[in-house]
């Protein structure tokens, strides 16, 4: 049978990440916006050669993608305004608010005191839009060499479309969980959750960070 | 300032280090993922579970046929990507393990128990999707796109805590006997 904290730990984490995640009316589309502002208020603009835009797309596909990143070549463009554009659809929900929940989870349902939660969900969310905005970065970055925004070889841009599968595939689990074990825990707290027989791996104190300590049983 | 700083880092450095050391091996994910042997290996994966859900389907009196890594009938198909493999839920779960400082006699039982709960987790998520998307087409990408991807996210950090606190649990037991 599990130990009780960790039982306590795993059930209080399911119910917040499933309430999280439940389809509440009107959050979809409301978080949609907020992602679209979030992003083109870092990437939306224009320059003499591009164009770059964030809107809503039209409702008629199956697919849940809610968040449209438009570039334009102005250069490739006619006179009449017609001309290659390039459309980055994707979902904001799934890119940006499940990695954040699952986050918000693991924290809320972390056994330490309120104000060191409210201080690593402040720090996570912060690092979470940090990445969105590394995704979206190498996302509209591939996008743009479909329409000679940018130049690159058959082996970079190999490079770059696997960059950008890496970066969506790690939002699900492992980024979230790697953020949630660097703004929440301390020193102290690995001590506590470690047997003692292996405390002195963390033993920075006495051995001075930055060395390797021995482990000792004791 | 200077004080500060050591102080801060004295608390976080050995988070740091355990963090670090987790998302090497992530990376090193994607590094495996590039070598022929690996990607022959996972195909066989992905065959291998569209068979044994298409089997275990017909025993349950559905008569679905498997040509590589598609289970299809007259209704319905299903086709078993690699993504769908389940392995970077297993390759999270065998990193979180190897990084968490415990003794090796106790990270491998944990790793081969928790690697085959996985395994046979995504089997009955094949299964689960093939049957929902013959009786209940228009479920099918709820089920799939958001039901199953939060169970295997839950099981997934389940495993991993529940490992913790037997390891924990164990050491326990061996220093009050000693």
């Amino acid at each position: 049978m599990l130990p009780k904290q960790p039982k306590a730990f795993l059930c209080r984490f399911a119910v917040v990440y499933v309430l999280l995640l439940l389809p509440w009316p009107g959050f979809r589309e409301a978080y949609g916006e907020y992602f679209q502002a979030f992003g083109g208020m870092i990437f939306a603009g224009q320059t003499e050669r591009s164009e770059l835009t964030f809107e809503t797309p039209e409702r008629n596909s199956p697919l849940p993608q809610d968040t449209r990143v438009v570039i334009v070549n102005k250069t490739l463009m006619n006179y009449d305004g017609s001309g290659p554009v390039r459309n980055l659809d994707f979902d904001a929900h799934a890119v940006g608010w499940k990695p954040l929940a699952l986050l918000a989870a693991l924290v809320i349902a972390t056994p330490l005191p309120w104000g060191r939660r409210i201080r690593a969900l402040a720090f996570g969310a912060l690092a979470m839009h940090l990445y969105f905005l590394l995704f979206l970065f190498v996302a509209i970055w591939n996008e743009s060499t479909e329409i000679s925004l940018l130049l690159l070889t058959p082996f970079w841009k190999s490079a770059l479309n696997e960059l950008k599968t890496m970066l969506v595939s790690q939002l699900s689990l492992c980024l979230p969980v790697l953020i949630w074990v660097v703004v929440t825990f301390r020193r102290e707290d690995m001590i506590g959750i470690l047997n003692s027989n292996f405390t002195s791996s963390f033993s920075t104190a006495e051995k001075g960070y930055g060395r390797k300590g021995r482990c000792e049983a004791q | 300032m200077k004080v500060l700083w050591h102080s801060w880092f004295a608390r976080k450095g050995p988070v740091f280090r355990m963090a670090t050391k987790f998302a090497a091996l992530i990376l090193a994910y994607y590094v495996f993922a590039l070598l022929p042997f690996f990607e022959r290996a996972l195909n066989g994966l992905v065959i291998s579970t569209a068979r044994l859900a298409s089997y275990l389907l017909n025993l349950l009196g559905e008569q679905s046929q498997i040509i590589e890594n598609t289970i299809s009938s007259g209704q319905f198909a299903i086709t078993v990507l690699k993504a769908c493999s389940c392995v970077e839920f297993v390759w999270f779960y065998c990193s979180a393990l190897i990084v968490f400082p415990s003794p090796w006699p106790r990270k491998i039982p944990g790793i081969l128990i928790g690697v085959s709960i996985l395994l046979v987790l995504n089997l009955i998520r094949v299964m689960s999707l093939y049957l929902v998307g013959v009786h209940f087409p228009n479920a099918f990408d709820t089920v799939h796109e958001d039901i199953w991807s939060v169970i295997l996210i839950i099981a997934s950090l389940g495993l991993t805590v529940a490992w913790i606190g037997w390891a924990r649990r164990d050491d326990e037991q061996k220093s009050d006997a000693a």
